[in-house]
């Protein structure tokens, strides 16, 4: 199936449709916004960096992750067209966080740097609203997996991944996607052998 | 339960959720001091229950809350949440949903509470309030981020040591059964290792699991 890339104008719709915000900041975003691109595989965030960037997907895969003690890497989040991505403790506090960000596909992204979205927020009282509406959908979501993780058995995780991701079980590598719901990979790949019969 | 409206000590709620040197607006403290209300609630009382949207966001002043889940028969603590700190469910109170949560106060416990309207408001009209929010919204989801971290490693001691990382009280203070499901172990080696740490505790080797 071929992708839809998403354009400057789908970024500004989003943002508009979480909160709606003055007109002259989508003027101020078309000046500023940059797009790059990542080849799979490829890093957006190595820590100890500090996460200065906001990324929307143009088009591709993200999924955020970190290392246990004992070298394993989980992860922690992923992200498709459309979803905003930050490592979000290193992107507020502007500090080193234990978070990577990668590229599962070939992706390309826009982004905004810290700064300008902080001189945004000072100067349109508007788009403070976006912020927060971000901040909720990440305290949800995150809420949500925290669920997903302590009360849910292995049947009833790969239902909510259904449910919240459906074009993704395809699409991310299995041992990814068990890892994000804190089951074996062995376990994964079983319960969805046997989802299908 | 009756919510009753009286005089709030402010400057309590204000000096825990809200740093007293940001509020610059005097409208903001007369608004909360309009909407925010006094709810008790006896031992093994509600605040919310599954099926249930969740109205409020309480602030508690004393007391001790379980946030559970029930899956078939069995409980599943989420989080035990005791003085000076926030609850709420989640996607339930953000989304305005049915919740798929339990709220219960384990003590008798004092809150105080706002409602999503009110909040929407308080967000709408004072910008210093938004910025206060955010600033917990994101220590909250830190705590997430820390908790889902520890329920990975899927070690009990892991979620032992997480425990008396960030509220050591409640190793104590909690009741046994919430607690054995707050940190993934059973209730009998939760006694044991209770008994355990009093002992060690008393030999000066409290960390040892």
């Amino acid at each position: 199936m071929k992708q839809k890339i998403l354009s400057i104008d789908d970024v500004l719709e989003q943002l508009q449709s979480i909160h709606p915000f003055e007109a002259e900041l989508n003027d101020d975003f078309r000046k500023f916004i940059e797009s790059k691109k990542f080849k799979k595989k490829d890093h957006l965030l190595i820590p100890p960096a500090i996460c200065r960037h906001l990324y929307f997907i143009k088009k591709g895969l993200l999924r955020t992750y970190y290392l246990k003690e004992d070298g394993t890497d989980v992860t922690s989040g992923l992200y498709k067209e459309g979803d905003f991505v930050v490592s979000i403790h290193s992107f507020y506090s502007q500090t080193p966080g234990a978070e990577y960000i990668q590229a599962l596909e070939a992706t390309e992204v826009y982004f905004i740097t810290q700064p300008q979205l902080e001189d945004s927020y000072a100067r349109y009282p508007g788009f403070r609203f976006v912020r927060l509406k971000l901040t909720i959908r990440y305290l949800v979501d995150t809420s949500s997996q925290m669920q997903l993780i302590r009360a849910m058995s292995g049947p009833e995780k790969l239902k909510a991944l259904r449910e919240k991701y459906p074009d993704l079980l395809n699409r991310v590598p299995q041992k990814y996607l068990s890892s994000f719901v804190d089951l074996t990979p062995e376990t994964f790949s079983d319960l969805k052998k046997k989802s299908k019969s | 339960m009756k919510a009753t409206t009286y005089t709030i000590d402010l400057s309590r709620v204000i000096n825990s959720i809200i740093d007293p040197n940001m509020i610059s607006s005097a409208l903001l403290k007369e608004y909360l001091e309009s909407v925010l209300e006094h709810r008790n609630y006896k031992k093994g009382e509600f605040l919310l229950r599954e099926g249930q949207i969740c109205r409020r966001v309480f602030f508690i002043e004393s007391g001790l809350i379980q946030q559970y889940t029930v899956d078939d028969v069995k409980e599943q603590t989420t989080w035990l949440l005791q003085e000076n700190e926030i609850v709420t469910s989640v996607k339930s109170f953000f989304h305005q949903i049915p919740s798929s949560e339990f709220i219960v106060a384990l003590e008798p416990t004092v809150t105080i509470a706002i409602n999503f309207d009110q909040l929407q408001t308080a967000f709408q009209r004072f910008p210093e309030f938004e910025r206060l929010c955010l600033n917990k919204m994101r220590t909250y989801y830190e705590r997430l981020q820390d908790r889902i971290g520890a329920l990975r490693a899927g070690k009990p001691e892991v979620n032992y040591k997480w425990l008396m990382a960030t509220s050591p009280e409640l190793a104590t203070r909690a009741p046994l059964k919430p607690l054995s499901s707050y940190l993934l172990v059973s209730v009998k080696k939760l006694t044991e290792v209770r008994g355990r740490k009093k002992r060690a505790r008393k030999k000066k080797n409290p960390n040892k699991w």
